[in-house]
């Protein structure tokens, strides 16, 4: 049997490089704030922790992942995107919401927090009610797309259970559990699930991976959501379960890494390894209740240096498919990696490895955060230049 | 008016500059052609890609167009996809495998 390929419209370049500049500079800030205020890292109630716990989150992730998603999307269900220019009102709401929000949180001022987490929460139901109707237009299904439709539904509900602690907060039914439940949504909910959902489907394309097994990350999928509703309840099975989850996710990447049919790992999966490293890590850390330093390991290491390096495949890939896909054929056009500086996206891989490594013990390993920072989005505006 | 083994060996040499950015491996040695037809005007190429939904279809097709209609004769291409049956890492030339890094 044959078939055409379906007819996707290649989204304007303006649109995921919006989400991926906006969002890095907001970790760039993030991090300079955390040099110059090592104090910061005493409290995670601290007004500047939490400035660059939403930097770091909402600012880099989140709108790393909703760039990243608008291009592929597309291709796990093999469809467009229902109403691609949403994403222009998703890029406005979000880019203007994040820094009203981080400077509500540094000058404690509620008016300005409401305000620009209002907008940042209507930026991301506009982006959620998006992927809805695209996921329901899809015609093929698969787990990695399951991943995404969770991924979805922790977008929300974490800016929610967030919105409820703030206006708890004023009205007075303030409740420890639920600012928990906001930060384990939101980093097990959306980045463990978004991060190896498409990090599935990333790895598997980098390294030509065929024979692998996608049932592995349906089963993670369980793990994972019954872990997040048992730690919910309070149970210590919940604990167990993401273990578990991870456990699965962890086998997953190495049967992936097993059937690849590139030998040579390029510094996009090499940073993948090492963020999955972190996630150990932090992954100890919870099971021994030190859950702060669980928090700045994931943060920091697991998705500071997965998402960093899964933009060193993206970005090029971005800008050869508008600069050059037209020219294939007619012309000698560069390949992806030539695009990519050689040796500072490893500078920057390890400045932030070394550098969230040490944090939780040396803050003023925070200059070393500054620096991979520097060296990352140099990398970008060098790929973006040639 | 070129002989039609000739025409053949220039299409497959054509289609051999078309690369993979990705990869760096061209088209042909990569095993994604599965059918190459020419009856002038028109090429027919019956093609596959390494995974489902690869988001460089659209780049690898219009380069086999424009490779293809460089050819004398040519006036017409025409690039199906099919995933019957899926590309396999066994369509790797030895090339291919040698580029990739393969064990």
């Amino acid at each position: 049997m044959t078939g055409l390929s379906p007819q996707i419209k290649p989204l304007p370049l303006s649109l995921p490089l919006g989400f991926i500049a906006v969002g890095s500079v907001d970790l760039l800030v993030g991090v300079w704030l955390l040099a110059l205020h090592p104090q910061a890292l005493l409290s995670y109630r601290h007004p500047i922790t939490l400035a660059v716990a939403h930097l770091l989150f909402l600012g880099f992730g989140v709108g790393v992942l909703m760039g990243v998603m608008q291009q592929l999307v597309a291709v796990i269900l093999e469809g467009p995107l229902a109403k691609p220019h949403w994403g222009y009102a998703t890029l406005l709401l979000w880019g203007l919401g994040t820094p009203l929000q981080v400077g509500g949180f540094l000058s404690q001022n509620s008016s300005q927090l409401a305000l620009g987490g209002g907008l940042g929460f209507l930026g991301l139901l506009v982006f959620a009610l998006h992927m809805l109707l695209t996921f329901r237009q899809a015609e093929r299904w698969n787990p990695v797309a399951t991943a995404l439709a969770w991924v979805m539904f922790y977008l929300v509900l974490t800016p929610l259970l967030g919105m409820l602690q703030a206006l708890s907060l004023r009205y007075g039914f303030y409740d420890p559990n639920r600012l928990a439940w906001h930060a384990v949504a939101g980093l097990a909910g959306v980045f463990l699930l978004s991060i190896w959902g498409v990090g599935h489907k990333l790895v598997e394309m980098f390294t030509l991976s065929h024979g692998g097994n996608t049932k592995w990350l349906g089963l993670e999928l369980w793990a994972l959501n019954l872990g997040l509703l048992g730690l919910a309840w309070g149970q210590r099975l919940g604990v167990a379960l993401l273990v578990l989850g991870i456990g699965i996710a962890g086998y997953d990447l190495l049967n992936l890494l097993r059937h690849r049919n590139k030998r040579v790992l390029d510094v996009g999966v090499q940073h993948f390894l090492a963020g999955a490293g972190f996630l150990l890590l932090a992954l100890g850390a919870f099971v021994f209740q030190r859950y702060w330093l669980a928090g700045l390991w994931f943060g920091l290491g697991f998705v500071g240096l997965i998402v960093t390096g899964m933009l060193y495949k993206i970005t090029p890939f971005l800008i050869w498919t508008h600069r050059y896909a037209p020219l294939v054929g007619r012309t000698r056009v560069p390949l992806l990696k030539e695009m990519l500086p050689e040796w500072t996206p490893r500078l920057a891989g390890g400045l932030l490895g070394v550098g969230a490594l040490l944090i939780p013990f040396a803050p003023p390993a925070a200059w070393l955060l500054v620096g991979g920072v520097g060296f990352f989005i140099y990398t970008l505006v060098e790929v973006m230049r040639r | 008016m070129t002989d039609p083994q000739t025409l053949e060996a220039q299409a497959w040499a054509a289609l051999q500059q078309v690369y993979d950015p990705e990869l760096g491996v061209d088209v042909v040695n990569l095993g994604l052609i599965y059918e190459l037809r020419l009856e002038p005007p028109n090429a027919f190429v019956q093609m596959t890609l390494t995974t489902r939904g690869c988001p460089l279809h659209d780049s690898i097709q219009g380069a086999i167009e424009q490779a293809l209609l460089g050819l004398p004769e040519i006036h017409h291409v025409h690039v199906q996809l099919t995933w019957t049956p899926p590309w396999s890492p066994a369509r790797l030339s030895s090339e291919a495998r040698q580029a990739l890094g393969f064990r």
